[in-house]
């Protein structure tokens, strides 16, 4: 370990590490709020194309050998979180200006990245809890409305049943095996003792609970919901792309086993049906939202019954379209007070007052139910194929028709802006340049990968 | 059944006596508590395995259990607080502002 290799490897967590202090010095120089804003944005962007340079020139490094460890898959999922994490530091331009979202924001991506590089449990357990902690802290942000506090009270309690149960399956494959190497959990995937066997659903719960499958989404929609939109945005893309991600680290180069395949494809095959019928009645955009992305989390974790090396493609290309999609349709909800905004009776009538926004959000809609021009159908499509091709074709014809049972509340949502008269209670509202920033930032990448998906599949 | 699995069995049973706490009791106080209980019961496990490894790795997770612990109350309390303030309560029941 010489201290360039150090310097290299680490430098995207390096450069989030700096743009945190500096916001901590800028906040004893009580500095204007908007620089604050910049100085995050600056920060997101330069660790998003360091993670991305050193992506594209293979780089692989073990600065902390069994620690700590970087590769080029790591490499683009850390550019992937951080650049999903841009629009949301955009559209919180208008709303946060001060320096706690800032600094709570990049401590929480830190963590991520720290996840994706980890190689064993414990720089795992570290990654995972410095990525929620902030996390519980951002959902209080909005205290101007009183259900916040309520929202991540319940959001930390769930999440902190979740880390005793990770640390628990921890201890337990350490008990079984012998090791705290992430390697360890493959081993006692594979080990048959009745240890082992605890370890594995152990940490699978704490991955659910995580990412929110049923039954353990309790908390996703009160989060989300109580949460301001650049926060909810924040939760339901990158908190989540990571806790899957990181999940295809863990499960690296093992199979699943045939006695792990009903944990494995029944509660996550749940958490799509449930899902998508309970997102039909909701009415706060928000809510819906937390809803499909219980049921985008089941899709997820179909794609680990299916053969390990295709498994990081279909997760990261879901990840990618996915994330890009709902953040698209944050961007462009229509501003206003944050507790109303959301509502959907809002979105009536969108297309009469913002063509753009509309068309966004149609967009956003069609690809997250996954239909065909769209990335999010090459996405789903992956994950599929992946689980026929290992031979699960009955969960995966199970899968496709809970997957497609989401259609009608996406369209719902299209119906209202197209069809549905406005009630013209808010004037058409000029367009803030954050948000247009926002959802440039967003388009470009969607339409070349509309575009150009196989572009995007020939490098993974 | 000797000294090991006596004290495995004690951690799991004090982890599941965390949890049932945590899903059962509405009093949000105790539910914090019940969530100390449970990752106490991963400490006295992760104690245990690694006293019988004798593997110093896992002494290295307990200290970073209690900090990450003693952060997360240091989070929960004032989110209570602030609860506690407005509904005058403490009772989980109490607070259902959001539903759907």
């Amino acid at each position: 370990m010489n201290a360039s290799t150090l310097l290299t490897a680490m430098l995207p967590e390096h450069l989030l590490l700096l743009g945190i202090l500096l916001l901590i010095v800028l906040e004893i120089g009580a500095r204007k709020p908007r620089e604050f804003l910049w100085v995050t944005l600056v920060t997101v962007f330069a660790a998003a194309f360091a993670a991305a340079r050193l992506y594209v020139s293979d780089y692989a490094a073990a600065p902390f050998p069994g620690q700590f460890s970087v590769d080029p898959a790591a490499l683009l999922g850390k550019a992937t979180l951080l650049g999903l994490t841009l629009p949301a530091v955009l559209i919180a331009g208008g709303e946060f200006r001060g320096p706690r979202f800032s600094i709570l924001l990049l401590s929480s991506v830190y963590g991520a990245c720290l996840m994706l590089s980890s190689d064993s449990f414990l720089t795992l357990f570290l990654g995972i809890e410095l990525m929620s902690l902030p996390v519980y802290a951002l959902v209080l942000l909005a205290m101007g409305r009183p259900e916040s506090a309520e929202g991540a009270l319940k959001y930390l309690i769930l999440g902190g049943a979740g880390t005793a149960s990770l640390l628990l399956g921890i201890s337990f494959t350490f008990g079984s095996t012998g090791s705290f190497g992430l390697a360890a959990f493959g081993a006692a995937l594979a080990g048959g003792d009745t240890m082992a066997r605890a370890a594995v659903v152990l940490v699978l719960l704490a991955f659910y609970l995580k990412a929110a499958v049923v039954p353990f989404h309790a908390w996703a929609p009160d989060a989300y919901e109580s949460a301001s939109v650049p926060v909810t945005a924040y939760m339901a893309t990158v908190i989540k792309s990571a806790v899957l991600l990181a999940a295809v680290r863990m499960f690296a180069g093992t199979e699943v086993p045939a006695s792990m395949v009903v944990l494995l494809a029944g509660l996550p095959l749940l958490s799509m049906v449930w899902g998508n019928l309970t997102a039909m009645r909701q009415e706060s955009f928000r809510r819906m939202i937390a809803y499909s992305s219980i049921a985008h989390a089941g899709y997820l974790f179909f794609a680990f019954l299916g053969p390990a090396q295709g498994r990081y493609e279909a997760v990261i290309f879901y990840v990618i379209a996915y994330g890009l999609m709902n953040l698209l349709a944050f961007v462009c909800l229509p501003t206003g007070e944050d507790a109303t905004r959301d509502r959907l009776d809002n979105l009536k009538g969108l297309f009469g007052r913002n063509p753009y926004a509309a068309v966004l959000i149609a967009a956003a809609m069609l690809s997250l139910a996954g239909i065909p021009p769209f990335p999010g159908f090459v996405a789903k499509f992956l994950i599929f194929r992946n689980v026929i091709d290992a031979g699960y074709t009955g969960w995966a014809v199970a899968g496709l028709i809970g997957s497609y049972l989401g259609i009608y509340f996406y369209l719902r949502v299209i119906q209202y802006m197209f069809m549905s008269a406005g009630e013209e209670a808010a004037a058409a509202t000029p367009s803030r340049a954050w948000a247009f920033a926002a959802s440039l930032c967003c388009l470009l990448p969607v339409i070349l990968l509309t575009i150009f998906p196989g572009w995007l599949l020939d490098r993974l | 059944m000797d000294n090991t699995q006596l004290l495995l069995a004690l951690s799991t049973a004090l982890f599941a006596i965390g949890l049932a706490g945590v899903v059962i009791r509405r009093n949000l106080l105790v539910m914090l508590m019940c969530m100390e209980l449970m990752l106490n019961g991963v400490v006295l496990s992760l104690v245990t395995l690694s006293q019988q490894a004798a593997s110093t790795t896992g002494a290295v997770l307990v200290f970073l259990v209690f900090v990450v612990a003693a952060a997360e109350i240091a989070i929960a309390v004032p989110i209570v607080l602030l609860l506690a303030r407005r509904k005058r309560t403490l009772d989980m029941d109490a607070f259902t502002d959001l539903k759907g």
